[in-house]
């Protein structure tokens, strides 16, 4: 049994595209559940805010429940992909260092309207999903990064008056069909 | 460097499912109809690789119950893991890459 240095080229490359093709399917389908639970997040929370305002304080309560869905749902997944569960303090750390980073931007930034508060969640997880999908196997973050920013931004200028059914609908509708576009892959 | 390449591995479907677990972290599992996908080979087909592949000790399958729906999943073992990095280097040697 020989082998042609031609050969053994063609094996290479179908190895490391074996090997991709599994990384970013993996990568996806281990994603696709924390997006739409996000996106199911953000249409409530958008829609209650759209449509009764001195209700604000819905995102603390939404934005905690969530954290803690992302811990049950972090270590479901890790059991159901065999992975070891240790990911708890990291998902305690990202809501810290967002809750501190949200806080000192709006802080440095005000005063802002509602609108530019309500913009500012959306821009800052699209550049987020946007390197996940640069920097890791994950490329199907980068589009959906890209659209988050780009969605947000268009209804921003375009809707203003309409802007938190917007995020509710786009923002939110759009992560929910993200996260089914990540599982089937 | 070995002068043959290994025979298990040194075989397309059997090299994709090797690729694949090996593009998982150590302990993650593959389930069987994402190695189906991955590696294009037919149920039937990929059944009999599997069994190949896990009487030589490269891959270690478990077989469970997941949502009340019968599960099969597969991850490599360190000889497999050790084996496919052998294969590669025997690839890489034939090319004159270190």
């Amino acid at each position: 049994m020989s082998l042609t240095p031609a050969e053994a080229q063609t094996a290479l490359k179908d190895i490391e595209k074996t090997e991709s093709r599994t990384a970013a399917s993996q990568h996806a389908r281990f994603s696709a559940p924390f997006l739409i639970m996000w996106g199911i997040v953000w249409v409530i929370g958008y829609s209650v805010t759209a449509t009764a305002p001195q209700l604000s304080w819905i995102w603390a309560t939404l934005i905690i429940g969530g954290a803690i869905g992302s811990m049950i749902l972090g270590s479901r997944q890790a059991r159901t992909f065999g992975r070891a569960n240790g990911d708890g303090w990291r998902y305690i750390g990202s809501f810290g260092v967002i809750a501190m980073f949200l806080t000192a931007l709006l802080s440095i930034m005000k005063p802002l309207d509602y609108n530019q508060v309500s913009a500012i969640f959306p821009l800052i997880i699209g550049i987020f999903y946007a390197f996940i999908g640069l920097w890791t196997k994950g490329w199907r973050m980068l589009p959906l990064g890209i659209a988050l920013i780009g969605l947000t931004t268009l209804g921003y200028f375009m809707l203003p008056d309409y802007f938190t059914y917007w995020m509710a609908g786009v923002g939110g509708g759009g992560l929910i069909v993200g996260g089914l576009w990540l599982r089937s892959a | 460097m070995a002068e043959q390449p290994d025979p298990i591995i040194h075989q397309p479907v059997r090299l994709k499912i090797m690729s694949a677990l090996k593009a998982l972290p150590e302990r993650e599992l593959l389930e069987f109809v994402r190695l189906k996908a991955l590696s294009g080979a037919t149920e039937g087909n990929l059944g009999a690789h599997i069994s190949s592949l896990e009487q030589a000790g490269y891959i270690e399958v478990q077989k469970d119950f997941h949502h009340n729906r019968p599960r099969t999943r597969a991850k490599l073992t360190r000889a497999g893991r050790r084996a496919f990095e052998d294969y590669v280097a025997f690839l890489r040697g034939i090319i004159g890459e270190t």
